[in-house]
């Protein structure tokens, strides 16, 4: 018969021990399974979007100021940038107080404009589009590089001495040409509608429509929008390389305003009244094409430090 | 009297003892084999999910470098483990493979690769657990310790 000793039941109790071991390496696992489903759910955990959104709305900001600098403090050109510099600083200060209250740092500055022209035809109340010089048939500007061309045409005026919904071959013209390719937007009324026509080279687009009667319509040529909505057949100069001339054909055909910045420094037009102003349509005076400033961004976990370049309005 | 007497006792002993030690080594042997798989598939699970976010920040910092026009700095820190269910871990950036962030454990064996498609172009790199730095260096994004 077996003694009874201190040693029974060992094998038992050792193989239980390192079974309860292994389980308890188990749940460990099952730990590190969970914090996994917490490392996969982290969304942007370093912040990029929010640089990339502050970026933005910097360049927003200048640009805003770029366009009405342009406009209202045009009489010289270090008046302009002066403005467009000042104005950076201010945004560059509510930037930084904006993210400071999330514990982020941001510095603007502006380092350089580029000197452009602004073409304007800002008569109150409207006027046909003609040149100076009265021709309806006329190149409004030669350029590599232009932004912000925006038409207010009257709704109403459409088709000029014709009636509304006078025949089509009897339409206004704007014609972005390099001499062999041309891109064309015509504008009629059409049956009684207001109608954005859109042909790049070798092919119709199609159109966009106007519904209703406002007193005024918006062509934006360059963002490619009618009346505030999108066009999808508009997208500038679709086909016709730089340099290209803007060109007004039927100028007769439609009332309101206009304007466009291009990249050309002094250009000369003898259809453009230079150095003038609101009163002597069309004119063109110096602009800031494009202005480019220094971004700074320091988030947790994001550090940015980029050149943004500031071209309201710019297609490409 | 027969020399066969008492033994049944003896004999049901030995059988109950050598019962209990094959359910015992089995239960050993097949509680440690399970944990050991679970162990590898959370390591492999895991390892995907830090691969997938350090391919997230690559992707980050392309984006910067791409709205940027003419970028000086770009770079997105985040906090990894340092181990995964109890092992170390490396990070590596190879930009000449399909699937260029690898991610391994040498116990238990363990390759993770994740696909990773950007505008700019991959640098090489490497960076072990904890703080890991995607950054843009001279036109390629890398990988560092941070």
């Amino acid at each position: 018969m077996a003694r009874l000793t201190g040693d029974r039941g060992q094998m038992l109790l050792i193989g239980a021990f390192i079974l309860a071991v292994a389980f308890v390496g188990l749940a460990l696992i099952a730990n590190a399974a969970i914090y996994t489903e917490n490392i996969a759910s982290r969304n942007d955990a370093g912040g990029a979007g929010d640089a990339l959104q502050s970026r933005h709305a910097v360049a927003e900001g200048v640009g805003d100021a770029m366009a009405r600098a342009n406009v209202y403090n045009n009489s010289a050109w270090s008046h302009i940038t002066d403005n467009v510099s000042a104005a950076a600083d201010t945004v560059a200060v509510i930037a930084a107080r904006e993210e400071a209250a999330d514990g982020r740092y941001v510095d603007v500055s502006a380092t350089g404009h580029t000197e452009g022209t602004r073409i304007a035809d800002n008569a109150s109340g409207g006027s046909v589009f003609r040149g100076s010089s009265g021709a309806h048939d006329w190149t409004v500007a030669e350029t590599d590089r232009a932004r912000a061309f925006v038409m207010t045409v009257d709704h109403d005026n459409v088709t000029g001495t014709n009636s509304f919904g006078g025949p089509l071959d009897d339409e206004f013209r704007v014609n972005v040409t390099d001499g062999t390719d041309s891109w064309i937007v015509n504008v009629t009324g059409h049956s009684g509608t207001f109608t954005v026509g859109v042909d790049p080279p070798g092919g119709d687009a199609g159109t966009c429509t106007v519904s209703g009667s406002p007193e005024t319509v918006t062509i934006d040529l360059t963002a490619g929008t009618v009346a505030g909505r999108d066009c999808p057949a508009m997208t500038f100069r679709e086909g016709v390389s730089a340099p290209y001339d803007v060109r007004f054909n039927r100028s007769y055909e439609v009332r309101g305003n206009y304007s466009l910045v291009i990249d050309n420094a002094g250009y000369s037009n003898p259809e453009l009244q230079s150095g003038a102003g609101p009163g002597q349509e069309p004119y063109q005076t110096v602009a800031v094409y494009r202005s480019t400033l220094t971004f700074r961004y320091d988030g947790s976990g994001v550090r940015y430090e980029t050149a943004v370049r500031v071209l309201p309005g710019e297609p490409e | 009297m027969s020399d066969t007497r008492g033994v049944s006792t003896a004999l049901n002993y030995v059988l109950n003892l050598s019962i209990a030690a094959l359910l015992v080594a089995g239960l050993l042997v097949a509680g440690s084999g399970f944990v050991e798989d679970s162990r590898e598939s959370v390591v492999r699970e895991e390892l995907a999910v830090v691969g997938e976010q350090v391919a997230a920040d690559i992707q980050r910092v392309d984006r910067l470098v791409v709205a940027g026009d003419g970028v000086t700095v770009a770079s997105v820190t985040q906090e990894f483990p340092e181990r995964v269910a109890g092992s170390t871990y490396i990070l590596s950036l190879d930009p000449g493979a399909a699937e260029p962030v690898e991610l391994s454990t040498a116990t238990p064996n363990v390759t993770v690769t994740v696909p990773v498609r950007t505008d700019t172009g991959l640098g090489t790199g490497t960076a072990g657990g904890g703080p890991v730095t995607v950054r843009y260096d001279n036109g390629v994004v890398v990988i560092e310790d941070g």
